[in-house]
């Protein structure tokens, strides 16, 4: 009696055919998630920039920045979500995913437009914003260094949410602005943080809070 | 998404594992669960003998023959025959007790279970044979219900619906789970004839086969792998009835539990190579293939462990670093955030396989709350399904690594 029968060959390929089957399905059940993530992203993108385009131009019809400053803390918000997705994202697909890229280079710089304003705020309006410029690479090299500093910073970032702003700059990306500021606060390697315009490099939590408290002192003098 | 290794080995163990599912699923939503009409014609019944073998069992063996005598079968065509392998203990005398009921009480030298068992057909005028391990008990019906498959000349043996006797700790739990899944694999094993063992708990044998092809080898360490292997070599049926309840002691501590799994997976190795001609695909189909899964569902085991070990060495190194950088402030609640939160989860969900695991085991519990429901036990479920669930891999994996290290290692021999 043998038992390799027509039967027994027909359950095989059901089970090989349902397997590829359900496999392909969760595959691309991940890939539609992604997808509608990705979706919105650019949706935060486009609202950020049209929050920005209009906050520059009500800025300039009323030719006064200082009644805008609730417009630059709904921005703040949105620009910390977008890049919480970002690096979600990153996490998932690689850190050099082109979708990722992209989203990076639009996202820088708009980051670049948002320190523009705060800066503006301080200096006009008596705002009193500390602004920590990030450099960061994902070369192998400066990789896992700057992925510490990057945890740093973001615990900074939601510590002192009221006083200070963080932005995040990716050296790699190949952006004017980016370089252009590399350039006028001297950073030669990363990672590297500008804390009000003064430069350093690595920086420990308690360097920073640290820096950020006699900061204070000085200007309470 | 870049391919990595990683990538094609885990997704290559997720095909196995759902190529696996789907051929038990297959044969499964094919022939639905039925239950077979037990005769009511208690005239045809034929004469059943009960064995009993018993090794140190003073603890159990009275309440064994009691479910035995309550057993619903008319008394005159019913056996018991208890053999006293030698115990050191007083199971010979409680068994004793039972003798005015008509019990038969033997008592032999030490020798092992298959050789009392032996002692007990040789003796036996049934002519289907059941045995019973001295610390399981069968419902009331079992017999009515698992005799009709004997109407099929072919079948040789009828395996019931084995599960853990009132699982109280941790280890007894994961068992009962473990068991409920036994059961509902047996059922659709049984439907591609692929049972590969018929347990002491009350399995049922035509006498015709001892008769033919020999008795229990006395010197194997899982003599009910053994003779379940010889009569599919021999290409009988092995049946098994789904509702016929037999529950029965498993191991309380994890010490005897490994005991017991080093003894029935080296017994299933050494059975299994020496019926290696049963893993011929073209001559035992369905059997051959259980036998090869078993075989390459043990080298998976180790490889989804050896892959979550990994994983989570990796977070939990993670982990360890936002401590060493945050201090005590990666533990404030007010520093998470929940955007964070959410796209953490986001990315958690999406993955496939994540995806494809929830769905697995919400499968399982389906599956096992059914199959609970028609063997009619009343034990809780989704604790000992959840203990199952999160921990039975690791469990698995380590008797077999006990295994390893016992035989290929230390080359030392189990001993039953």
């Amino acid at each position: 009696m043998v038992r390799y029968t027509r039967e027994f060959k027909a359950r095989i390929v059901f089970a090989l055919a349902f397997a590829v089957v359900f496999l392909a399905l969760a595959i691309l059940a991940g890939r539609v998630v992604s997808d509608a993530r990705a979706q919105s992203i650019r949706n935060l993108e486009g609202e950020i920039r049209t929050a920005l385009d209009d906050f520059t131009i009500a800025t300039e019809l009323r030719g006064d920045i200082c009644a805008s400053q609730t417009y630059v803390d709904l921005l703040t918000r949105k620009l910390d979500e977008e890049g919480t997705k970002i690096s979600a994202l990153e996490e998932k697909y690689g850190k050099s995913h082109p979708r990722i890229v992209n989203a990076k280079k639009l996202y820088n710089v708009l980051l670049l437009k948002h320190y523009l304003a705060v800066k503006e705020l301080n200096e006009m309006c008596g705002a009193n914003f500390t602004t920590i410029l990030f450099f960061y690479s994902n070369q192998p090299l400066y990789k896992d260094v700057s992925e510490d500093q990057g945890i740093i910073l973001g615990l900074i970032r939601k510590k002192f949410s009221d006083r200070v702003r963080v932005y995040a700059l990716d050296v790699d990306l190949g952006l004017a602005t980016v370089d252009f500021l590399r350039e006028k606060y001297g950073v030669e390697s990363v990672p590297a943080v500008v804390i009000d315009g003064k430069t350093y490099g690595y920086l420990t939590k308690e360097q920073v809070e640290e820096i950020l408290s006699s900061g204070n002192k000085s200007e309470g003098l | 998404m870049p391919v990595t290794f990683e990538k094609i080995f885990i997704y290559g163990l997720t095909f196995f594992s759902l190529f696996n599912i789907f051929l038990i699923l297959s044969v499964f939503l094919e022939k639905p669960l039925r239950r077979r009409a037990y005769s009511r014609n208690r005239k045809g019944l034929p004469k059943v003998s009960v064995i009993i073998p018993a090794y140190n069992e003073e603890e159990h063996i009275a309440e064994t023959i009691e479910h035995v005598l309550k057993l619903d079968y008319p008394r005159a065509k019913l056996e018991v025959i208890v053999v006293d392998d030698g115990s050191k203990d007083r199971t010979y005398e409680v068994a004793k007790r039972f003798v005015k009921k008509g019990v038969k009480v033997f008592r032999k030298r030490n020798g092992g279970k298959g050789g009392a068992v032996n002692f007990g057909i040789k003796i036996a005028s049934g002519d289907v044979v059941a045995t019973l391990d001295a610390d399981s008990f069968p419902e009331r019906k079992a017999l009515l219900k698992m005799l009709p498959y004997f109407e099929d000349k072919r079948v040789m043996a009828v395996t019931p619906a084995m599960l853990i006797h009132r699982p109280k700790n941790f280890i007894e739990k994961i068992q009962y789970a473990e068991y409920l899944f036994g059961v509902f694999l047996r059922k659709v094993l049984a439907f591609v004839n692929a049972i590969h063992v018929t347990p002491g708990p009350f399995s049922l044998f035509r006498r015709e086969f001892f008769e033919k092809h020999g008795l229990f080898d006395e010197k194997n360490i899982t003599e009910d792998t053994e003779i379940a292997l010889r009569m599919q070599k021999h290409h009988y049926k092995i049946e098994n009835a789904l509702d016929a309840r037999v529950t029965t002691v498993g191991p309380s501590k994890f010490r005897n539990l490994v005991r017991q799994r080093l003894r029935w997976y080296t017994g299933f190795v050494n059975n299994s190579l020496k019926y290696k001609e049963l893993m011929n695909i073209y001559e035992y189909g369905f059997m051959a293939l259980v036998l090869i899964f078993a075989y390459v569902s043990v080298a998976t085991g180790f490889m989804y462990v050896a892959y979550i070990s990994y994983k989570n060495a990796q977070s939990l190194s993670n982990y360890f670093n936002q401590l060493y950088l945050l201090g005590l402030d990666a533990l404030n609640p007010a520093n998470l955030s929940w955007v964070e939160f959410r796209e953490g989860m986001l990315n958690y969900l999406s993955d496939p396989l994540i995806f494809l695991g929830l769905l697995a085991i919400v499968t399982v519990f389906l599956l096992m709350a059914l199959v609970k429901r028609y063997s009619g036990d009343k034990t809780k479920l989704v604790p000992s399904l959840t203990l199952f669930v999160i921990f039975y891999i690791f469990l698995y994996v380590s008797f077999w690594g006990a295994i390893f290290i016992n035989k290929v290692l230390l080359r030392r021999k189990v001993k039953w």
